[in-house]
């Protein structure tokens, strides 16, 4: 027994003084969300570190998707930021242009690189971005998390109406007018919601055909096309009052419209494809997902974060981070992170693998932001995008719908204010 | 003697107030200072700073920024009223010893320990203009629905009736122990004079509650000025600006247009103000508290 | 509450029991909600009682980050500031209300204005020099910006100054010394307002979310609300019975405190009237 156990000892010792295995390289990743999204994180976190030992990643959450920015800046400047983060679209451009991000085109083409011609083109850099006539950036950014907006409606409510799914401006309209309910002087059932916020004004600007800026992105463009989407809503929840605007501010608003949508508050919704998962788990009813509906023509603006790189992180780290990048983003991984959270798989191979399309087959509804991403509209890739959205349109788009302005007052001031802020940048 | 006392007192009181006065010199004023500099900027935590004089303070005389003065005044001194009305009022009732009374107070008292996350998002379910349960409550009752966050006139009123909801249970705690200090001779004697309830309350409870009162006053108007949480959660400064206070004002500036240098600015501006509304409050209170030595 | 007509004691009852039950309703409700499922939660009309009672909640939220050391470093931070809040007031109060030297007053002027500024404006310039020294992530960084109250400070000083030169200097010619005069004869004097501070105080550090938050950037040090945060889902109603379960963690130590201290509250005031 003694002899056995001073065996089992000294192999255990010849085989932990065999040749030091090297310390992993240990790196960042900052990230913003909390919950099921972050359990989902943590755990492909946990298995990139299992399945290699050349890297070790840290996730750590840094707050809500603002605090997360301030405090990336501020470690930026004092060069203690790490190495890997994850940006809303919107923000790209400014980060970008400040200096802050790592060009990945190295990365991507070298030894460990990856297949950039696999990713689904609506949902990459290269497909988010107008570059308005100049030189595209390089690479700079992976997709992540990635969404569309899509109708979500009640599918037993529509049923019981008789209330076919709209495809088109008007029949929306008709449509929540058939499904909403009044009782007395009260609404007990709304017929549509959505928040009243950029994302969805983006997309009614361009299905009404407009755009943000001009071809050169020099002028703002949207004040003609956006008055006719604000304009849509302030008529829908004011004058056909079929539409309930959902109180808060960001994410409080889109929090009311999915619960109120669960608790069959209201016929239709839009909302980020996201949510799916939550929905079709928590919904007492059939839900049902379709296209959102057209003016002058379908569109739709996609959403969520993109990975990025940030320049001042030491060599080694970043080289770690883009490991993780990478392996995050191969088929395998974007097919278990698309089950497990809604947001769409990033890899073309990943949607035609067997595993997906099968899954697609038995849940249709997680198809349609996919099938969706041919009519996605591109963001113009200026530094004055971040600005505009969260500046100039987020904050005023109520102001309309609550009857203190007009759409025309509020999208004139906005054009002018868009305006002085391109100008800004283009000095 | 007396001026060797004198130098002694002054070395110690140097001594004693240093430490602290070089600790508020960081951790305070170091900031301020750091806000007044980057006020004269246009910086965004980034790209490098740009000056531009005082056209963040140019910017910031208008009624946007005077909106937020305005309710950031009303929001305080709506809170401090009720709060201290109410727990003043609470505390009379209250004081006196049994089950019942230590119950309630703990039952009041306890919304004021829990974080404001776990209440904010309730309360926005409660006030719910469609199927809230305070909603549902005034149906009961036969009155129109309210739309509470939603409405610009009535969304800056509804938080200092939450903020007073949350808040209740320091007053009423605080003045509780400020009443049971009283010393029962004082009632006594009145009592013996023939002075009852309302005389009672205004000659002898007032006057002798007046450093607790005092006390109230200067934490909770500190405490609201700083209001930040419920903003955030319940209303984001909305709808349209009414709900736009001066933290949160500050906190949009800096961090979710990252315009660092404006909201530096208005970080000097209410600074000076408020240096200014503290400077006057105290002088006025001071004449009127009394003590009991 | 001792009225003569039975009445207006029913009737004053009754607006208590109402205003307790306002207070805490929303507060039985976050309990109730913590021990629901998921169905059950978003649903409409609210059922009060959850049936059976999901205990695995607490298991949950417990296990969704390192709970025991955000609860550790939560006391650890809270403490280590109200102790540093309270020398600092007590000595500077002391000061301010019984010395005189030249710039006293501008001194103290200098204090209250410190009272408007908050953690917002801090968190930038703070970062960036706590940065600079290396102190980002670490428990200097949670508790030294808070290490002095000019709140504190304030309410000590009105409260030493209400005490009688007389009993100071009679200690002195007694020979105490310095520390013995603050500490034992002035401070269980002045003991309401420093209990009613330390109540604020640690109501306020306890459940402080941003400041722990800002100032760390991996969960070293991080604490509880922090934590409570994390189980956050923006834009979706999903899993408020963990977030509630995982409150109840940051709210129950408090309350348990609370609890104990309430009868040294009152006593703490009534102390002043045997003067």
């Amino acid at each position: 027994m003694r002899r056995m156990l001073a065996v089992v000892l000294g192999l255990a010792w010849l085989a932990s003084a065999g040749p030091a295995a090297a310390d992993p390289i240990v790196a960042q990743f900052w990230y913003s969300f909390g919950g099921k999204n972050r359990e989902v994180t943590e755990a492909h976190i946990k298995k990139f570190n299992e399945s290699q030992t050349k890297y070790r990643i840290e996730g750590t959450f840094q707050g809500d998707y603002f605090q997360a920015l301030a405090k990336i800046r501020a470690a930026a400047i004092t060069k203690t930021a790490p190495a890997a983060f994850h940006v809303v679209g919107e923000a790209l451009p400014n980060l970008w242009q400040a200096g802050l991000l790592e060009s990945m085109e190295e990365y991507a083409k070298g030894p460990n690189g990856t297949d950039l011609a696999d990713f689904v083109p609506g949902l990459t850099q290269a497909g988010y971005f107008d570059y308005l006539g100049k030189k595209p950036a390089p690479l700079f950014a992976v997709p992540f998390f990635r969404s569309t907006p899509i109708l979500y409606y009640n599918a037993d409510m529509l049923a019981a109406k008789g209330v076919k799914v709209p495809t088109t401006w008007d029949e929306l309209r008709a449509a929540a007018g058939k499904l909403t309910v009044r009782e007395g002087g009260d609404t007990k059932v709304y017929g549509f919601e959505v928040p009243v916020d950029w994302w969805f004004w983006y997309g009614l600007l361009h299905q009404a055909g407009g755009t943000l800026m001009s071809a050169d992105g020099k002028k703002a463009a949207f004040k003609d096309r956006g008055q006719e989407a604000l304009q849509f809503w302030v008529d829908l929840v004011n004058k056909d009052k079929v539409m309930k605007q959902p109180p808060g501010k960001d994410y409080s608003a889109w929090e009311v419209t999915n619960t109120d949508f669960i608790n069959q508050r209201v016929g239709m919704i839009f909302t980020s494809t996201a949510f799916l998962n939550y929905m079709t788990e928590n919904a007492k009813f059939k839900v049902g997902t379709a296209f959102l509906p057209a003016k002058a023509k379908a569109a739709v603006p996609t959403g969520g974060t993109y990975f990025v790189l940030l320049k001042d992180a030491p060599a080694a780290q970043k080289e770690a981070g883009w490991a993780f990048i990478k392996w995050m983003t191969e088929p395998e991984q974007t097919i278990s992170l698309s089950k497990a959270t809604g947001y769409m798989p990033v890899r073309l191979s990943a949607i035609n693998s067997p595993a997906m399309q099968s899954f697609y087959k038995d849940n249709p509804n997680y198809k349609v932001a996919l099938d969706q991403l041919k009519t996605a509209q591109r963001f113009p890739f200026s530094p004055a995008l971040f600005d505009i959205q969260r500046e100039v349109i987020q904050p005023n788009l109520e102001a309309a719908v609550l009857g203190a302005r007009t759409s025309a007052e509020i999208m004139s001031t906005a054009d002018q204010k868009a305006n002085e802020i391109i100008s800004k940048y283009d000095k | 003697m007396a001026s060797r006392r004198a130098r002694r007192d002054a070395w110690l009181g140097y001594a004693l107030v240093g430490p602290s006065l070089a600790l508020f010199g960081l951790v305070y004023l170091y900031p301020v200072a750091y806000s007044a500099y980057v006020s004269v900027f246009e910086w965004d935590l980034m790209t490098p700073k740009r000056y531009v004089g005082l056209a963040n303070y140019r910017a910031l005389w208008s009624a946007e920024f005077g909106e937020v003065l305005v309710n950031t005044a009303c929001y305080s001194g709506g809170v401090v009223a009720l709060a201290l009305g109410l727990g003043l009022a609470l505390a009379l009732l209250l004081n006196h010893r049994g089950a019942l009374s230590a119950g309630l107070q703990a039952c009041i008292f306890s919304s004021y320990i829990v974080s404001w996350v776990a209440v904010s998002l309730l309360w926005i379910w409660m006030l719910d203009p469609q199927y809230g349960l305070v909603t549902y409550g005034l149906r009961l009752v036969g009155l129109r629905p309210v739309n509470w966050l939603g409405s610009p006139s009535v969304a800056l009123w509804t938080l200092v009736l939450v903020t007073v909801w949350k808040t209740i249970g320091y007053p009423l705690v605080i003045y509780l122990a400020g009443l049971q200090a009283i010393p029962g001779d004082f009632y006594e004697a009145a009592a013996l004079d023939g002075a009852t309830g309302w005389k009672r309350f205004r000659f002898i409870t007032w006057p002798l509650l007046s450093p607790t009162t005092l006390f109230l006053v200067v934490t909770l108007t500190i405490a609201s000025f700083q209001g930040f949480d419920i903003v955030k959660i319940m209303t984001g400064g909305g709808p349209i600006t009414s709900t736009m206070i001066y933290v949160y004002y500050i906190y949009e500036q800096a961090f979710q247009y990252f315009r660092l240098g404006k909201a530096s600015a208005a970080v000097v501006i209410f600074f000076a103000l408020i240096l200014l509304l503290t400077l006057l409050q105290w002088l006025v209170f001071r004449r009127r508290v009394q003590y009991t030595t | 509450m001792s009225h003569p007509n039975p009445l207006v004691r029913g009737l004053t009852v009754l607006a208590l029991l109402v205003v307790a039950a306002v207070e805490v309703g929303p507060y039985v409700w976050m309990v109730a909600t913590s021990l629901k499922d998921l169905p059950s939660v978003t649903r409409f009309p609210p059922t009060l009682l959850p049936d059976p009672p999901r205990w695995d909640n607490y298991a949950k939220a417990w296990q969704s980050g390192p709970f025991l050391r955000f609860f550790v470093n939560n006391v650890i931070q809270t403490a280590a500031i109200l102790a540093l809040q309270l020398f600092f007031a007590c000595t500077a109060a002391y000061a301010f209300a019984k010395l005189r030297f030249p710039g006293r007053d501008l001194g103290f002027v200098v204090v209250m204005a410190c009272l408007i500024v908050p953690p917002q404006v801090r968190f930038v310039p703070l970062y960036i020099l706590f940065s600079h020294l290396g102190l980002v992530n670490t428990y200097a960084a949670l508790v030294l910006p808070y290490a002095v109250s000019a709140l504190g400070t304030f309410l000590i000083r009105e409260a030493f100054m209400q005490i009688s030169d007389d009993i100071v200097d009679a200690a002195r010619v007694d020979g105490a010394g310095l520390f013995t005069i603050i500490f034992r004869l002035m401070v269980p004097i002045a003991r309401p307002s420093i209990v009613a501070f330390s109540l604020f105080s640690v109501v306020y550090h306890w459940n402080d979310f941003f400041w722990p938050l800002v100032m760390t950037t991996t969960d070293t040090v991080r604490t509880l609300p922090v934590g409570v945060a994390m189980l956050r889902e923006e834009g979706t109603g999903a899993r408020w019975h963990i977030i509630m379960a995982g409150s109840m963690f940051v709210v129950a130590p408090v309350l348990v405190v609370f609890a104990v201290a309430q009868r040294h509250i009152v006593r703490a005031f009534t102390f002043t009237s045997l003067k």
